[in-house]
């Protein structure tokens, strides 16, 4: 009955046993990674070329009852263009489009030879029905059309859209993310409830035709009848693997042939892998210091100024460790290019002691405790929301280093979190400063600079920023369709927000992907947005010999 | 025991209850911060018109005031109406019910496996509690508890599937699915590894109340008496001991069952198993209320159904109980 | 009948069993065949682990056993168990000592079934037989415990523990859960069976008054310890431990408390 040294001791060995047991799985996983993965590449020869690519969720790809509500599969629904570097886009189901000087009316030529994947003629009566339609049925997407007037058909392969004002960023706007994609009339004209409509055809006029959507595989087969490039794998499957871990592993046991979005740190795990190679989606998503100009001390441009020193960009990107961080302007340079005013790039030194003279000259002072004071003698504290549901790490990094050289200039930051998007959004509005992390595809061209205005459609902006000459130089750039006129004007916007600073700019991350290299070879195509299954990615896959 | 007319009485006050649980379930999820559209609307752009936004609302109906919103939703579910979920524009009920069919092929071997080894492995812990075994048991247990189960899924995955190759990664068919069709033998090879995880789950749990019950029980003068009229071991095992510890069991087995109605998220996420866990997160980070009041309304059912069964079933197993009479 | 010698009873704690927790600490007893032997002694006194060690349902950590001539303690388990039907016990608590699944005629029946000593309606005979001279009416026998007042169930446990005509019978304080005028009929009851049978009892309480109603002699027990023991007259007249004087006083203080209830 001596119970509790029996306890002791067994509890001792039982301990002792799980370090062994641990010790001796972690043997077996070694030794199997030396020969499993060896093995697993000898049986798992591929028979056909399909390229195989993870998702994360079945709901991302699989349903798609309600006609253009995204989640579709990649490569099979087209856009009337798709949208390439520098502003410019790539033609789509439109070989070419002329702009009216006012940028309000847009034709497209439309291409001839394309068909729907069961057969029918792709025309100019799908792009209006498109429109006509999703607009009647008040379809989630019908917002990206809200501009659009009235879709004519001159003839079957052009299509003229008249815009209710001028515009001059349409093409973005329809192409950007969620973007508008064509839909067919003869599938959709005889659909009454497009919102509870379980859409299990997929009839679109891409490079890929789908095929099926069986127990967490979503196969899509080469469109041998495509008008454009052909694809040269026979198709592509999308395999639901929830979890990120289990995707690398798929990847090193060549169950996946690519896996996207993979951390710094399993990365550097995957170096010297046999058959793994891995390269860097440039500069995927941007990071700034922004500043509520509706709220206390942000409403002082000196302060804001003093704080565009205060913000050390290399350290915040050394943190980072996702590849490739830059620094960047108001426009992502590698993706706007020559929208970006030259004149306004690095203007923003990280110099403390240039950001205490301007807090000095403003009226600011400090107390003996070196607390931050206002011109009119209140400390300077400052509280930061930050939303938890977004998992980006790189946020709490760039929080925890602007808490280090603030907390030196005086001003004390702490943090609030917010679960809910809402509340979080509610929170930017009542404080004087927030970080946010952006997709660059809003920062890569003129139009991009619209987040900046105040415009009748938008009647604020999170910066709570107004100035009355930059909405009115917007506003002509939304009017012209004159490349050089639109470009002058981009830089002046620049300009004026230089001078403003409703925000500091931090810099960008990229995105790690891997793929396996004995089995593709032509995923990486240079800087861009190409996600691995973006149609321009998969058909210029090249199966490995 | 248990008389009719209490029985009756007894659904009655079921029935009762599922409709306060579907009302506070409405209303808190309406309670809840943020909702579907500003979270679908913020994922596609920072800036909508207003009258955008407006439409949405008015479009899911939820312009409506609260009170309205409910009336019409009680009268839906008293309809069979459970309404569309909002992400996938499907009806909310044979979404949820293809997700749980997935869910139940893990989780119900593994409950029912879970259960008995549990008890089996509780009572024999139990009936030798102090001996040396029983320690070496106890204490595996602990350890193996103290361990998040997230961790274990994690190294199963990788010791099992990854290293080894026994079983595969994840997913609940091989590709071959896409040219010869579903194979239950196929499905079957992918659900061997979350079984047995979600069964060593489950067991460890029971195994701690079994444990425990067969302590208390064997504390008590009825058993030291039954050895002492010098019944042999077996026989006060068997036909005293065992029969009293099993009964506070009868309850958390069924509460057990009943609740494989919620899934398991961390092995549905780790396997890439397509279950109702999975479902219901999603559906709570996207605000997909439709969705969201299907699966908690089925789990109400589920709950108070076990409720009524676990009532009853110990009525009939626990003398001493004695449901509605005097 | 019985003989303890330097019998103790002690749990190990502390790193490497150094620190020992005595319950029963050196008692050496005897009781002589059909005697009643009086235990008292405050709760945890160590009286109900003694009285288990006696019949050998706890194990003794040290020291020595004599059972009618046999050596308990040198015994492996079936022979024990073979001794079982001689030795038997009633607990204080009748709720806990019967099987509450079980009817209280399955219980009575049981060490029957046990140890065969009937057929099976020669068995049902028997319990009426034991349901009679303990004063319980035969139609309680398909009653289960919780069915019965606390009087009854002791009756029951009563009628169990001689189904199988031990020669030694301990009473590990059999009537404190009970209410006075119960007590008093079921105490008379242990008395008429004791004649009847010829038993040997073991009587257990923290009841002096009882004890100098049930028992030839006496024994004190003081945190494991014995501290008094030989005739009941004799240790009730002249108590020689200062404890046992003060167990004495408190008696009489509730005697002149509670005198005129009694």
């Amino acid at each position: 009955m001596e119970q509790k040294p029996d306890l002791k001791r067994n509890r001792i060995i039982i301990y002792a046993c799980l370090c062994i047991i641990g010790i001796a799985a972690i043997c077996v996983a070694a030794w199997g990674t030396g020969s499993g993965t060896a093995a697993g590449s000898v049986t798992k020869t591929p028979s056909t070329t399909e390229v195989i690519i993870p998702e994360d969720s079945s709901s991302s790809i699989t349903y798609s009852s309600n006609m253009q509500k995204g989640g579709t599969p990649p490569g099979v629904y087209q856009g009337l263009v798709i949208k390439d570097l520098n502003g410019t886009f790539d033609p789509a189901l439109a070989e070419s489009w002329d702009i009216s000087a006012d940028a309000k009316v847009w034709t497209f030529h439309l291409v001839k030879d394309a068909s729907w994947s069961d057969g029918v003629p792709f025309t100019c009566a799908d792009v209006k029905f498109t429109n006509d339609y999703m607009k009647a049925n008040n379809l989630t997407l019908a917002y990206v059309l809200h501009d659009v007037e009235t879709v004519d058909c001159p003839d079957d392969n052009t299509a003229v859209v008249t815009l209710k004002t001028s515009y001059s960023g349409f093409l973005d706007q329809i192409s950007r993310q969620p973007g508008i994609t064509i839909s067919p009339q003869h599938i959709w004209q005889n659909i009454t409830d497009p919102q509870h409509y379980e859409d299990n055809q997929f009839i679109g006029t891409g490079p890929f035709v789908f095929d099926q959507d069986t127990a967490g595989y979503v196969r899509l087969l080469r469109n041998d009848a495509y008008y454009g490039k052909k694809a040269q794998v026979t198709g592509v499957v999308l395999k639901v693997i929830t979890n990120p871990d289990s995707q690398v592993l798929a990847l090193k046991n060549g169950e996946v042939d690519v896996v996207s979005d993979i951390t710094p740190a399993v990365a550097e795990s995957l170096k010297g892998e046999k058959n793994i190679a891995m390269y860097t989606i440039n500069d995927t998503g941007a990071y700034e210091v922004a500043f509520n100009l509706g709220q206390y001390p942000s409403n002082i441009t000196a302060f804001r100024k003093a704080m565009s020193h205060a913000v050390n960009r290399d350290l915040i990107s050394s943190l980072f460790g996702t590849g490739r961080p830059t620094e960047t302007t108001f426009l992502v340079p590698s993706l706007a290019g020559s929208y970006v005013n030259p004149a306004d790039v690095g203007m923003y030194n990280y110099n403390l002691t240039e950001a205490r003279e301007i807090l000095k000259s403003a009226g600011f002072t400090w107390d003996n405790e070196g607390t931050l004071l206002s011109p009119d003698g209140k400390a300077v504290t400052l509280t930061i929301p930050m939303n938890t549901l977004s998992s980006d790490s790189n946020i709490q990094k760039i929080v925890s280093v602007l808490k280090n050289d603030w907390g030196t200039l005086g001003i004390k930051v702490s943090t609030v979190a917010y679960e809910d998007k809402k509340q979080y959004r509610k929170a930017v509005g009542a404080n004087a400063v927030f970080i946010d992390s952006f997709p660059v595809t809003l920062h890569d061209d003129a139009d991009a600079l619209s987040d900046f205005a105040v415009t009748p459609l938008q009647e604020t902006n999170y910066y709570n920023y107004n100035n009355a000459r930059y909405n009115a130089l917007l506003d002509s750039i939304h009017n012209t369709a004159d490349q050089q006129a639109i470009l002058r004007m981009a830089y002046q916007l620049q300009d004026i927000l230089a001078e403003d600073i409703p925000t500091v700019p931090i810099c960008t991350s990229d995105t790690i992907v891997a793929y396996r290299s004995d089995r593709f070879t032509g995923w990486d195509l240079g800087p861009g947005y190409y996600t691995v299954t973006d149609p321009r990615v998969l058909t210029n896959l090249t199966p490995v010999q | 025991m248990i008389d009719g007319q209490y029985l009756l009485r007894r659904i009655g006050y079921s029935g009762a209850a599922f409709f306060v649980c579907v009302s506070i379930t409405f209303f808190i999820l309406h309670l809840m911060p943020g909702d579907y559209i500003t979270n679908y609307l913020l994922s596609l752009s920072n800036t909508l018109p207003k009258e955008v936004v407006a439409q949405f609302y008015q479009q899911y109906g939820l312009d409506r005031p609260p009170w309205e919103q409910y009336l019409i939703y009680i009268y839906n579910i008293l309809q069979g109406q459970w309404g569309y979920s909002y992400q996938y524009g499907l009806p909310v009920f044979p979404l949820i019910m293809e997700k749980l069919t997935w869910s139940l092929v893990i989780l119900l071997p593994a409950v029912l496996f879970g259960i008995i080894i549990g008890i089996v492995l509780g009572a024999w812990s139990g009936w030798r509690s102090g001996g040396k075994k029983d320690l070496a048991l106890f204490n595996f247990m602990i350890v193996f508890r103290a361990i998040p189960e997230f961790w274990w899924a994690i190294m199963a995955v990788w010791v099992f599937a990854f290293s080894l190759q026994w079983f595969p990664l994840g997913g609940f068919s091989s590709i071959s699915v896409l040219d010869s069709g579903l194979d239950p033998w196929d499905v079957l090879y992918h659900a061997i590894l979350p079984i047995c995880l979600m069964t060593s789950f489950v067991a460890t749990g029971n195994y701690y109340v079994m444990r425990n019950s067969m302590i208390a029980v064997i504390g008590e003068d009825y058993i030291t008496t039954a050895r002492a009229k010098g019944l042999d071991e077996h026989a006060v095992l068997w036909n005293h001991a065992l029969k009293n510890a099993l009964l506070p069991m009868v309850t958390m087995t069924t509460f057990q069952v009943a609740g494989i109605i919620m899934g398991n998220v961390f092995i549905e996420t780790v396997f890439s198993w397509p279950g109702i866990g999975l479902l219901t997160t999603e559906a709570l980070t996207m605000r997909d209320l439709p969705l969201l009041e299907g699966i908690f309304l089925l789990d109400a059912l589920m709950t108070i159904g076990a409720m009524l069964v676990a009532d009853i079933l110990v009525s009939y197993l626990d003398p001493r109980i004695r449901m509605g009479g005097q | 009948m019985i003989e303890l010698t330097s019998v103790s009873k002690y749990y190990s704690s502390g790193f490497l069993c150094r620190k020992r927790a005595y319950v029963v600490n050196d008692v050496s007893l005897a009781i002589r065949k059909g005697e009643t032997l009086g235990l008292a002694g405050e709760s945890g006194s160590g009286k109900s682990t003694l009285a288990r060690m006696m019949i050998r349902l706890v194990e003794p950590s040290a020291g020595r056993i004599v059972f009618d001539g046999i050596d308990l303690l040198a015994l492996k388990k079936p022979a024990l168990r073979q001794l079982r039907p001689r030795m038997q016990i009633v607990f204080q608590d009748p709720d806990t000592s019967l099987d509450p699944r079980l009817t209280i005629g399955a219980s009575v029946a049981e060490p029957l079934v046990v140890w065969q000593k009937a057929g099976r309606h020669e068995r049902d005979d028997r319990v009426i037989e034991l349901f009679g001279m303990v004063g319980l009416q035969p139609e309680l026998a398909d009653r289960r415990p919780f069915e019965l007042s606390g009087g009854q169930k002791q009756r029951a446990a009563l009628a169990r523990a001689i189904a199988l005509e031990p020669e030694f019978l301990v009473l590990d304080e059999p009537t404190a859960a009970l209410d006075l005028s119960v007590q008093a009929q079921i105490l008379s009851l242990v008395q008429v069976l004791q004649k009847r049978m010829n038993l040997t009892l073991l009587f257990i309480s923290h009841d002096l008054q009882l004890i100098g109603r049930m028992s030839d002699s006496m024994a004190v027990l003081h945190e494991g310890r014995l501290v008094e023991s030989g005739k009941t007259d004799a240790i009730l007249r002249r108590p020689s431990d200062p404890y046992t004087i003060r167990l004495l006083e408190a008696a009489r203080e509730s005697e002149e408390w509670f005198g005129k209830d009694k």
